[in-house]
């Protein structure tokens, strides 16, 4: 369960949420009742597991993904960027790339909490003999 | 032997503290050392990450004043992008961290530091925690404390966003306006905040000053340090904790210094020790002198007594009263008795208690007003605020996108740390005698550096009285002949 679904603003967030920009929370004063996504900001709700009752979100700050990934996730910030990624509201590469150059510091919020665990730097294991337990 | 090194390595530190005393040939004390064995990285790691995010992640130093953290960086946010907050933000700003003051300080005098005194100092150490304070001062007291903290608790995380690690600070200002309806709520946990304050005190006058033995330990030699003082003063001299001038008393306690928190790397010097990752802060303008007070040595106290004694007094009138009470009693300024840290505290919380009470009843409190966009492109920001345990400054440097490329933090504790292996010496120098000692004999070693309320203990979430400490005792041979964990 993603954050989410438990998010009082997700009456707000659109169907089919598109965005045409990112902005940092400090370079908007950020509506306290919409979707803090469908503003423009970072808000990690969508690849976030849900339980915390969306505290920051309360406080009209965006979700920074503290409770890490839901169940279904292998790698948080891989998820988070990928989330992020397909709001982007461009068909061409420049535009695509444009926006995407507008998130500032990409590894420090998408993996704020969760690099140590990130597949990033994993290396790829030998094949486990027959009879051993799967990852 | 010493270096005169600065700055490497960093040390943010809880949760972990060692005391190694050594004894010379007679039994007695040859020095006793209180050492911080571990390293955070604060600074090293913030390096790369977009400066609006400093007030969530340095809040992450400390779980039980992650408010001091968070207010500091949102500061040094300010300062970084040149803007001045619209008025009602600051007020929003220095409510929450009044009523963080108030619970905070609650927290350690019954919790933390209470102990020692409600239960006793070399009471069997199973009763020397909250459960034993309950046991003395009634179950309904108990409740009461539990209640009070509970519920300001709940408002800062209202106001907020988040009680612990909060994210309403942006640069400019807060990320929402309160709303009207959370006012009437405000002003009626702020009466019963004076109230507590009230009854704190009153708890202080009944177990400590009119016990005898209790006011001869406080005022003991033992726990004596002629020292220097720092504190955040306002425009008319008196104490505060979100904004002000910075100001140092001598030993005798006459102004010495007053400055701008942003010059403070023009007076505060850190010095390093082989035996600690702690960095000792002292005055440049005094010098470091080694481990000694006296007008002559840079060292410096901060925290409750060290506001005190550098402010004029209390800018609300039931603080003011107990302030002056605090003084005449104590026998005039400035005060070096380490323990009546204990006392200065709950003035303390009566005078937050008492500004929650003022900002509370504002009707600035309620304005939509609350954000100043910043414009100009960011270089470099300082911070500071008074945090319950003293003087905190956040320093960030930062490229024209705002990430950050350099950060520098003074936390409370560092500015106390040459003060607290001190007063840990003496403690223990005075106390043990003839290589006899015992738990009760430790802990009032221990009460040395408690009355501080250290931040090394800030985050271990354990019962009072409760904080990893190893104590071993050394021959002179330098062996091991007694070691008392508390892991």
């Amino acid at each position: 369960m993603a954050l989410c679904s438990e998010c009082p603003r997700l009456g707000t967030k659109p169907e089919k949420l598109l965005v045409k920009g990112f902005k940092r929370p400090h370079e908007m004063v950020a509506d306290p009742e919409l979707c803090l996504l469908a503003q423009g900001l970072i808000c990690l709700g969508p690849a976030t597991r849900a339980g915390c009752g969306a505290a920051c979100i309360g406080g009209n700050m965006p979700c920074t993904g503290c409770m890490g990934p839901t169940s279904r996730v292998v790698d948080y910030g891989a998820k988070a960027l990928s989330a992020l990624a397909s709001l982007i509201d461009a068909t061409d590469r420049e535009e695509v790339a444009a926006l995407a150059g507008e998130v500032a510091d990409p590894v420090g919020t998408f993996y704020r909490y969760s690099l140590p665990a990130s597949l990033v730097h994993h290396r790829v294991e030998p094949a486990r003999q027959a009879g051993g337990s799967e990852p | 032997m010493s270096t005169e090194i600065l700055i490497d390595p960093i040390t943010r530190l809880e949760g972990h503290g060692k005391i190694h005393i050594f004894l010379d040939e007679t039994g007695g004390v040859d020095r006793a050392f209180l050492q911080i064995p571990e390293l955070r990285g604060f600074e090293k790691f913030v390096e790369g990450r977009r400066a609006e995010d400093m007030p969530q992640i340095t809040s992450r130093i400390c779980g039980v004043c992650p408010m001091a953290h968070h207010m500091a960086a949102t500061k040094a946010l300010d300062d970084l992008y040149r803007v001045d907050p619209p008025s009602a933000a600051k007020k929003i700003r220095e409510l929450a961290y009044s009523i963080f003051m108030v619970e905070d300080h609650a927290l350690h005098f019954f919790f933390l530091g209470g102990p020692d005194f409600v239960v006793g100092p070399t009471a069997a150490k199973a009763e020397r925690n909250v459960l034993g304070v309950i046991g003395k001062v009634g179950l309904e007291v108990g409740k009461e404390v539990i209640a009070v903290r509970r519920e300001l608790r709940e408002l800062m995380g209202r106001i907020a966003g988040r009680a612990i690690h909060p994210v309403f600070g942006l640069p400019g200002g807060v990320s929402h306006a309160l709303p009207p309806e959370l006012q009437p709520e405000l002003q009626a946990a702020a009466a019963r905040a004076v109230e507590f304050g009230t009854f704190a005190l009153g708890v202080f006058r009944d177990v400590v000053l009119s016990n005898a033995e209790y006011v001869e330990l406080v005022t003991s030699d033992a726990y004596t340090h002629r020292t220097y003082y720092l504190g955040l003063v306002d425009r008319e001299g008196k104490v505060t904790f979100y904004d002000g001038t910075l100001r140092v008393v001598d030993p005798e306690g006459r102004e010495f210094l007053t400055f701008d928190p942003k010059d403070y790397l023009g007076h505060i010097a850190e010095h390093v020790e082989p035996w600690s990752y702690m960095k000792f802060c002292f005055l440049k303008d005094v010098g470091w002198r080694g481990f000694s007070d006296g007008g002559e040595s840079g060292i410096y106290g901060v925290a409750p007594l060290a506001r005190l004694n550098a402010a004029d007094g209390m800018a609300t009138p039931r603080a003011q009263e107990a302030y002056e009470e605090l003084v005449s009693t104590l026998g005039g300024k400035p005060i070096h008795h380490t323990l009546a840290n204990h006392w200065a505290r709950i003035v303390e919380l009566v005078y937050a208690a008492e500004r929650m009470s003022e900002l509370a009843a504002d009707p600035e409190i309620v304005s939509p007003d609350v954000r100043t966009l910043p414009t100009a492109v960011p270089e470099e920001g300082i911070g500071v605020v008074e945090a319950p345990r003293g003087t905190l400054i956040h320093h960030y440097e930062t490229d024209a996108h705002g990430l950050v490329t350099k950060a520098n933090l003074i936390v409370a504790t560092q500015n106390n740390a040459a003060r607290i292996a001190m007063s840990v010496d003496k403690a223990a120098r005075r106390l043990i005698v003839g290589g006899e000692v015992d738990d009760g004999l430790l802990n009032q070693v221990e009460m040395a550096f408690r009355a501080y309320d250290p931040c090394y203990g800030c985050a271990t979430h354990s019962l009072p009285g409760q904080m990893p400490l190893i104590v071993q005792v050394h021959d002179p041979a330098g062996d091991v002949v007694r070691e008392i964990r508390r892991d």
